[in-house]
C-alpha cells in the first residue's frame, strides 16, 4: 500500500516537474521532509540533488486517477497529504533515478527503448508499427525506471493503468471472477487514455503504461484483455503507444514436463500479446538482470543521497545478495540501515546482519534440511573436530534418548544400521518444500556423499514416484539408509537441482522445434521425434541457411555442456517455495557486464 | 472460441443417430451389425445361456442380468436379440436404452439418462406392425456396455439407480471382466458367463456370412480366420469383411488366401518366431534360419543373434503385443520345454504384457522377453 | 525445401516399394467401400507418404492444397489448448498427442465438427471426409474410447486413418474397427532404389555404391533418415566422389560417449558426471527412451557377453518406470547406476576368482 501510493505520487510529481519554474515554497517543503529523515539513525545530513516532492499540485494533472475511482484512489490522496509532513517513502522510490547517469541499466538497452519511443512518436514512417511494446525481464531490472527517465528526457507523459484491487479481491472470493468488472475497466481506460487528449496536458506526447496487468491467468479475462488490446493496436490512426511491463514471475511448476506444454502458468510476453497478432505490430525488449558493477554504483548513489556509509564488505554483501535486482539491493540497504522510525543510532553494520536481511528463511531451512539428510548422523558418531563442547553434550543427550533398534535376523545383516539422529517427522513438519522438490534436491546431491557405487545403487530412485503420499518419508529414510555412516567429508557442497535449468532449456528447444517445423514445410507435420533425432546432421551442414535457433535441439558437443549444478550456500536467496525456478535462472545470469543478445 | 463455434452448430447427438440409420447404405454396414442374430436361438455356441433365457422369454419375467466373457462371444448380440423378441420391432426403440459406460462419462449422466428414459411410461401394444405377437412386458431394458470400465463410485451409484427404478426397468450389464464389477452390484444380477466360441460353430457362422455375401472362401481361409481371431467372432467377421473388401475391390475379384487374413490381422507368418533352442526342436519348431521374412547374419550367436532378430522383427513393423501372443502359443505348446521352463517364460511374458500396456517401448520389451526365454531354454 | 519433402512420392503409382500394398490401397480407394484404416510400422518406413498417396487416390490432387491452422480448444477446466491442424477440403490431419492428457477433447471436438459438416465440394468423389490422426499410439485411453464411439457413429460422413508406430498401445476395439495396414521398413535393395531415384531427381549424379551401402546401414530401415543423411553428405561434398563420412546427428555421438563414460569408471563421482550429460541430452528434447536405448546399445557392445542380457533387462525395466514416473532423469540415472554396479561386480568377480555364492 505505501509503495503503491508513493508510486502514484511519483508519477504526479513527474508531470508537475514539467512546469518550468517551481514556486519557492516547494523548496521549503522539500527541506521539510528531509528534516524528518535526518532523524533516522543513518545520520542523514543533507541530500544533494534531493528531488522536490510536491504531491498536492499533481492531483489535478492526472487524468488517469479519475478512472481508478475506487476506495484506493481516495486513499492515495490522503496518503499524499500525509507524505508532506514526513517523507517516509521507501528509498527505492525516494531516490529513484532521475537521469540517464543514475540509471543502472545498460546503455544499449536504454538506447533500444529510446529508439522505439522515438519511432513511435515520429509523425511518419514506423509509428504505425510501434504501437505495442513489451518490456520484459526479471524484477528490479530497471524496466519502469528506464521508462520514467526517458519520459523526462524525451518529454512525454505516462498514463498508467491500475487494477481496481477491490473488485479483483471480491471476485477471488466468489470464485467466479467477474470478468466484466476488471475488463471493462481496462477497456475504458485504454480507450480514454489512448485517444482522449487531456484538458490539462495540452498536446503533449503521451504513452500508456500497463504494469499492473489484469489477472490474465484467468482464460476469460485474458481473452477479453487480448481482444481489447488487439482492437486498440490494430486501430487505424491516432493511437498512443502502449507499453506493457512484464516481470518474470516464478509461477512455473515443474510438473508439466511430460506432455501438455500449453499450460500457461507464467505471464510472459507470449501470454500478454494477443495470439496471432502480426509481429510487425508489437516489439519486445528484454531486460537482463543488472550487472554487479551497475548495482554497486546504484547502491553507492543511494548511499550518497541518503548519506549512509557502509564498509566495502557490507556493500559487497548487499550487492551480491541482490542477485541482479536493483530494487532488492536498495531495499536491503535501507533496512540494514535500520528503519527510519526506530531512533537507534547504528552507522556501521555487520556483514552478518545484512546477510540476515537478504536471505529468506526458506532457503536456510532447505539448506539445513538437505544437509541434515546428507550428513546422515547416527547414534554414537564421534563428534567432529570443530564441535564445541556444548554441541558434544547435546549430541550425547540426544543419543541417550534414542533407542537402539531390535537386532535384525542374520540374513538381513547387511541392512543393519545404527539409530539415526535425524528425526524425519520433525524435518517433514518444518520443511519448506514439497516432496517432489525435495526429491530433486536429494537426487542432485546424494552422489557426493556416497563413497562407493553400491550406496548409489541401493539408493536408486526406485521409490521416487511422485504420486506416493509418503514420498517425503520414503526418500528421506531411503536416502539415510543407503548413505554411508559416517559420511566421509570431502568438502562437499550442497547443489541446487540442475533439473529446472534443463527443463527451461528444453522449453527453449521446443520453441525452436516449432519454428523449425514451420521452416521445414508449411503443409506437413513432421513427427517431433524425427525432427529431434534425424535432422541434426543436415541442419549442421546447412549452416546459416538452417532455421534460427535449431542448435537448441540439434547441437550437442561433448564436453562443452552447460548443465552444471549451482552450489547453494546458507545465505542463498533462492530456493523458496514459489520462485525456485526463477532463482535458477537468475543465478546463471550473474554477469560482469550486461549481456545483450543482438542477433 | 472455435470450440464454441462447433458446439453452436452441432445438432444434438440423437438426431445424428437417427440420420445415420435412415441414410446408411446396407452395403456399407459392418457385417458385424448386419449379421447380428435375430433371435436368441441364432446365437452361436452359447447353448446353456440360450436355454435359460428361453425360459425367461416364455415367462416374460426378466431379472437384472450380468453378461460377462471374452470379447466377441455374443454378449451384446444376445441381449439385443432377447429384447427384440420381447418387444418386437416397433417398441424396441422406446423400450431399450443402450449406454456405453466409457462413452458417457460420469454417473450423473447415466443417472440423468436413466431417469428420463424410465419416466416415460411403457405403452403396451402387443400386436406389432409385422403381424406377430410380442409379449411386451411392462418394463424397459437398459443395457450398460463395458460396465467394467466404470469406476467403483459410479458402480455404487448405479446400484442405487437400479433399486430406485427396479419396478419399471431391467438392467443388463455387459462386461469382459466380472471381477471388476463390485460385489453389491453383481449380487443383484443373474450372472451369465459367455465362453469362447468353439471352432465348429464359429466356422459355420463365418461360412454362412461368406455365402450370404457371396465371398468365395475355402476351409483354409476360415481356419485362419478362427485361429487369428482367437475365439472372438466379431474380430473374425471384421477380418472376413476386410479381406472381402480387398479382394472385391480389384477387377476381377482376387481370391482370398490365408496369408491375406494373416496380413489383415497383423499376425506374422507362422514360421517367424523368436529363439527357442533349435537343438531341442520338434518338427514344427523354429530354427533361427527359418525365421522367414527375416534373414539374420549367419555369424551371429547368443546375445547378438537375438538382438538382431528382434531388430528385424521391429523393422518389419509387427507389433509387440502380437509377437507376444504368438510366442506364447509356441511356448505353451512346445514339445520339449519342461513345465518349469514354460512357467518361467510365462512369467516374463506377463511382465512384458503389463509393461506394454503401460506404454513401454516395444523393442526393449520384446528383446527382454526373447533374452529371458533364451536363458530359460538354454540352461547352462 | 529438403529432398525428403521435395521428392516424396505423391501418388500410389509413384511409390517404390510395397507394391502389393499400393495395389490394395488403390483398389480400396476405388471401391466406394472405404474402411477406417490403421497404418502401422517403424518410423521412416513411409506410412505418412502412403497415407498422403491414398488420399490423393481418393480425392485427386485437391488434397494437396493444404493449409495449417492453429485451433484453440477450451478444456472443461477452461484451460486453453493449441493444436496444429493441417487440412484440405477433403481431409484434416492432426496430432492430438501434442496436448497430452487433453487429447480426448481435441478428438471429440474435431471429429464431431467434421462429422456434422457435409462435404462442401459437390464434385468430390466421396461423400465422406477423412481424418488423419498421427501418433495414434500415444493417444490416451480416454481419447481412444472416444474415438471408438465416433468411428461407429459417424461412419457416413467420416473415415479415420490412424498412423502409429506400434499397435500395442491401441485398445482392441479400435484395432477391430480398422483395416490394419502394416508398413514394414524397406529392405536394403528397396532403399537403394529410392536413394538412386532421389539422386537422379535432384540431379546429384550417380550415387557411389559403397556410400549408398553405408547410408542404408546407418539408417536401419528409416527411409527418411537415409535421404536426410544423403542430402547432408551431398551438401558437404557436392561431387560425392570423396565419400565423406556419414553425417551423424550430434546426439547420437553424444550418447555413445555417455556409454563409454559408464564403462570407463564406476564411482559416485562418475554418476554425477553422467547425470550432467543426461540432462544435456534431455534439454535438447531427445526422447528419454531413445537416449536409454542408444546408450544401452553402446554399452552392450563393449561388455562381456554374460552382462549383456542383464543390462538390457534393466533398460527395459527402467524404460517402463520412466513412462510411469514424471522425472525421466531419475530413471535414466538409476539405470546408469545399475549398469555401473553390474559392471563393477563383474570385474570384482574376475579379480577375486570364485565369488559364485555372492553374485
Amino acid at each position: 500500500m505505501p509503495q503503491k501510493a508513493s508510486q502514484q505520487g511519483r508519477i504526479k510529481h513527474r508531470s508537475t516537474l514539467k512546469l518550468d519554474s517551481p514556486p519557492p515554497s516547494k523548496k521549503f517543503k522539500a527541506t521539510n521532509s528531509v528534516m524528518t529523515l535526518s532523524l533516522s539513525p543513518c545520520s542523514v545530513i543533507k541530500p544533494r540533488n534531493k528531488p522536490p516532492s510536491i504531491p498536492h499540485l499533481s492531483k489535478t494533472s492526472w487524468p488517469v486517477t479519475a478512472i481508478t475511482k475506487d476506495a484506493k484512489g481516495k486513499g492515495k490522496v490522503t496518503r499524499d497529504v500525509h507524505a508532506e509532513s514526513s517523507d517516509d517513502r521507501l528509498w527505492v522510490d525516494k531516490y529513484e533515478p532521475r537521469s540517464l547517469e543514475d540509471l543502472a541499466v545498460h546503455k544499449r538497452k536504454v538506447d533500444d527503448v529510446r529508439r522505439w519511443l522515438a519511432e513511435a512518436f515520429s509523425e511518419i514512417g514506423l509509428s504505425k508499427h510501434r504501437r505495442l511494446l513489451i518490456l520484459s525481464g526479471p524484477a528490479g531490472s530497471g524496466k519502469t525506471a528506464t521508462l520514467r527517465v526517458l519520459a523526462r528526457e524525451m518529454d512525454f507523459e505516462i498514463a498508467e493503468y491500475k487494477n481496481n484491487t477491490n473488485s479483483t479481491q471480491f471476485s477471488a472470493l466468489t470464485g467466479e471472477p467477474s470478468t466484466s468488472d476488471t475488463q471493462d475497466t481496462f477497456a475504458t481506460f485504454l480507450n480514454r487514455a489512448g485517444s482522449y487528449t487531456s484538458v490539462f496536458t495540452s498536446a503533449r506526447r503521451r504513452l500508456v503504461l500497463v504494469e499492473d496487468l489484469p489477472n490474465i491467468l484467468h482464460p476469460g479475462i485474458r481473452a477479453r484483455f487480448h481482444d481489447t488490446l488487439r482492437v486498440y493496436v490494430e486501430r487505424a490512426s491516432g493511437v498512443v503507444p502502449v507499453i506493457i511491463v512484464v516481470s518474470d514471475a516464478g509461477l512455473r511448476t515443474e510438473g508439466d514436463s511430460s506432455g501438455g506444454r500449453s499450460l500457461d502458468l507464467v505471464i510472459d510476453a507470449r501470454t500478454v500479446v494477443p495470439p496471432g497478432l502480426p509481429d510487425s505490430l508489437f516489439s519486445e525488449i528484454r531486460f537482463n538482470p543488472i550487472a554487479l558493477t551497475l548495482i554497486t554504483s546504484a547502491v553507492r548513489r543511494v548511499m550518497d543521497l541518503a548519506n549512509v556509509r557502509l564498509s566495502p564488505s557490507a556493500l559487497h554483501t548487499i550487492v551480491e545478495g541482490a542477485g541482479g535486482d536493483v530494487r532488492s539491493g536498495i531495499m536491503t540497504l535501507e533496512f540494514s540501515c535500520g528503519h527510519p522510525k526506530s531512533r537507534k543510532q547504528s552507522t556501521r553494520l555487520s556483514v552478518g546482519s545484512i546477510v540476515l536481511v537478504t536471505q529468506r528463511e526458506e532457503a536456510l531451512l532447505l539448506f539445513h534440511l538437505v544437509g541434515k539428510i546428507m550428513y546422515n548422523k547416527r547414534k554414537g558418531d564421534s563428534p567432529s573436530r570443530s564441535a564445541s563442547r556444548k554441541d558434544i553434550a547435546r549430541d550425547r543427550a540426544l543419543d541417550q534418548s534414542l533407542k537402539d533398534p531390535p537386532p535384525l535376523p542374520l540374513w538381513l545383516a547387511a541392512e543393519e544400521r545404527r539409530t539415526s539422529r535425524v528425526d524425519v517427522d520433525a524435518l517433514f513438519t518444518s520443511t519448506p518444500i514439497d516432496a517432489s522438490l525435495f526429491g530433486l534436491y536429494i537426487h542432485q546431491n546424494y552422489t557426493q556423499y556416497c563413497t562407493n557405487l553400491e550406496q548409489c545403487n541401493s539408493n536408486g530412485p526406485e521409490n521416487w514416484y511422485d504420486a506416493n503420499p509418503h514420498a517425503f518419508h520414503i526418500r528421506a529414510l531411503g536416502t539415510l539408509h543407503s548413505l554411508p555412516s559416517p559420511v566421509s567429508s570431502t568438502g562437499q557442497r550442497i547443489y541446487k537441482p540442475a533439473f529446472f535449468d534443463a527443463l527451461q532449456r528444453e522449453r527453449g528447444a521446443r520453441d525452436a522445434l516449432d519454428y523449425t517445423s514451420n521452416w521445414l514445410s508449411s503443409t506437413r507435420l513432421w513427427p517431433l521425434v524425427a525432427m529431434t533425432t534425424e535432422l541434426g546432421g543436415i541442419l549442421r551442414v546447412l549452416g546459416r541457411r538452417a532455421p534460427h535457433g535449431h542448435h537448441t535441439f540439434s547441437e550437442l558437443v561433448f564436453g562443452r555442456d552447460s548443465v552444471g549444478a549451482k552450489a547453494m550456500t546458507e545465505g542463498d536467496v533462492e530456493g523458496g517455495v514459489v520462485d525456485y525456478d526463477e532463482g535458477e535462472t537468475r543465478e546463471s545470469h550473474y554477469l560482469e557486464d550486461d549481456d545483450i543478445e543482438d542477433w | 472460441m472455435t470450440a464454441n463455434f462447433f458446439q453452436a452448430r452441432g445438432p444434438s447427438k440423437k438426431k445424428t443417430g437417427k440420420e445415420k440409420e435412415s441414410i446408411i447404405n446396407p452395403s456399407l454396414q459392418p457385417w458385424v451389425e448386419k449379421y447380428r442374430p435375430e433371435t436368441i436361438d441364432d446365437v452361436s455356441s452359447q447353448e446353456h445361456i440360450v436355454s435359460v433365457l428361453q425360459k425367461t422369454l416364455s415367462s416374460t419375467n426378466l431379472p437384472h442380468m450380468l453378461f460377462y466373457g471374452p470379447p466377441g462371444t455374443g454378449k451384446t448380440s444376445t441381449i439385443l436379440a432377447l429384447a427384440r423378441q420381447l418387444f418386437g420391432p416397433d417398441n424396441f426403440r422406446t423400450r431399450v436404452l443402450e449406454l456405453n459406460a466409457s462413452d458417457e462419462r460420469g454417473i450423473s449422466i447415466v443417472r440423468e439418462k436413466v431417469k428420463n428414459f424410465a419416466r416415460q411410461t411403457p405403452r403396451a401394444e402387443t400386436v406389432a406392425s409385422d403381424g406377430k405377437k410380442y409379449p411386451c412386458p411392462p418394463y424397459k431394458i437398459i443395457i450398460l456396455d463395458e460396465a467394467d470400465s466404470m469406476t467403483q463410485d459410479a458402480q455404487a451409484a448405479l446400484r442405487r439407480i437400479m433399486e430406485n427404478y427396479a419396478r419399471i426397468t431391467r438392467f443388463c450389464l455387459v462386461c469382459n471382466y466380472v471381477t471388476r464389477i463390485i460385489e453389491p452390484l453383481a449380487s443383484r444380477c443373474s450372472k451369465f458367463r459367455f465362453k469362447p466360441l468353439d471352432s465348429s460353430s464359429a466356422r459355420q457362422r463365418l461360412g454362412n456370412i461368406a455365402a450370404a455375401e457371396q465371398v468365395p472362401v475355402n476351409q483354409a481361409v476360415i481356419s485362419t480366420l478362427i485361429s487369428t481371431s482367437s475365439g472372438d467372432l466379431r474380430r473374425a467377421i471384421t477380418y472376413l469383411q476386410s479381406a472381402a473388401r480387398l479382394s472385391g475391390a480389384t477387377e476381377p475379384p482376387t481370391p482370398i488366401f490365408p496369408q491375406d487374413i494373416q496380413e489383415i490381422a497383423g499376425v506374422f507368418a507362422q514360421t517367424v518366431g523368436v529363439d527357442v533352442p533349435p537343438t531341442q526342436s520338434g518338427d514344427e519348431d523354429i530354427d533361427m534360419a527359418d525365421v522367414t521374412p527375416l534373414t539374420v547374419k549367419a555369424d551371429l550367436r547368443g546375445f547378438d543373434l537375438i538382438r538382431e532378430t528382434v531388430k528385424l522383427l521391429i523393422r518389419e513393423g509387427y507389433s509387440a503385443s502380437q509377437i507376444l501372443i504368438q510366442l506364447h502359443d509356441i511356448i505353451v505348446e512346445h514339445p520339449t520345454l519342461t513345465g518349469r521352463q514354460k512357467s518361467a517364460c510365462a512369467l516374463t511374458m506377463a511382465e512384458a504384457d503389463k509393461a506394454l500396456c503401460d506404454g513401454a517401448d516395444d523393442e526393449l520389451w520384446i528383446l527382454e522377453v526373447a533374452l529371458r526365454v533364451h536363458k530359460v531354454s538354454h540352461p547352462e | 525445401m529438403l529432398w525428403v519433402d521435395d521428392y516424396r512420392p505423391r501418388t500410389l503409382n509413384e511409390l517404390h516399394y510395397h507394391v502389393r500394398l499400393s495395389q490394395r490401397l488403390k483398389s480400396l480407394a476405388g471401391s466406394g467401400d472405404f474402411p477406417h484404416l490403421l497404418f502401422y510400422g517403424p518410423s521412416g518406413a513411409g506410412k505418412k507418404t502412403r497415407i498422403a498417396a491414398t488420399l490423393n487416390e481418393l480425392f485427386g490432387g485437391g488434397v494437396e492444397k493444404l493449409k495449417i491452422d492453429q485451433r484453440v480448444f477450451i478444456t472443461p477446466s477452461r484451460k486453453k489448448l493449441d493444436v496444429n491442424v493441417v487440412q484440405s477440403n477433403y481431409h484434416i490431419e492432426l496430432t492430438p498427442s501434442e496436448v497430452g492428457n487433453y487429447d480426448r477433447i481435441v478428438i471429440q471436438e474435431i471429429l464431431k465438427e467434421i462429422a456434422q459438416t457435409q462435404q462442401v465440394d459437390v464434385s468430390a468423389k466421396h461423400r465422406f471426409k477423412v481424418v488423419v490422426i498421427n501418433e495414434a499410439d500415444s493417444l490416451s485411453r480416454d481419447a481412444q474410447a472416444a474415438l471408438r464411439r465416433t468411428m461407429e457413429k459417424y461412419m457416413t460422413n467420416l473415415r479415420i486413418i490412424l498412423c502409429a508406430n506400434s499397435t500395442s498401445r491401441l485398445i482392441a476395439p479400435i484395432k477391430s474397427r480398422c483395416l490394419l495396414i502394416r508398413v514394414a521398413a524397406p529392405s536394403h535393395e528397396e532403399m537403394l532404389t529410392v536413394l538412386n531415384h532421389v539422386a537422379k531427381r535432384a540431379g546429384a549424379g550417380l550415387l557411389p555404391q559403397d556410400m549408398a551401402d553405408e547410408i542404408i546401414t546407418d539408417a536401419n530401415g528409416n527411409m527418411r533418415k537415409a535421404i536426410l543423411v544423403f542430402e547432408a553428405m551431398k551438401m558437404q561434398s557436392p561431387d560425392l566422389s570423396s565419400s565423406p563420412p556419414i553425417v551423424k546427428p550430434d546426439w547420437e555421438t553424444y550418447c555413445y560417449k555417455v556409454g563409454d563414460m559408464i564403462i570407463q569408471e564406476q564411482t559416485p563421482q562418475r554418476v554425477m558426471e553422467v547425470r550432467a550429460k543426461l540432462y544435456e541430452l534431455l534439454s535438447h528434447c531427445i526422447p528419454p527412451t531413445i537416449i536409454l536405448k542408444t546408450v544401452a546399445d553402446r554399452v552392450v557392445q563393449k561388455v562381456d557377453e554374460s552382462l549383456k542380457a542383464d543390462i538390457m533387462h534393466w533398460a527395459a525395466i527402467y524404460e517402463n518406470r520412466m513412462r510411469l514416473g514424471n522425472k525421466k532423469i531419475y530413471h535414466l540415472e538409476a539405470w546408469v547406476v545399475k549398469v555401473m554396479s553390474l559392471y563393477k561386480q563383474f570385474f570384482l568377480g574376475i579379480e577375486l576368482g570364485d565369488l559364485d555364492d555372492f553374485i
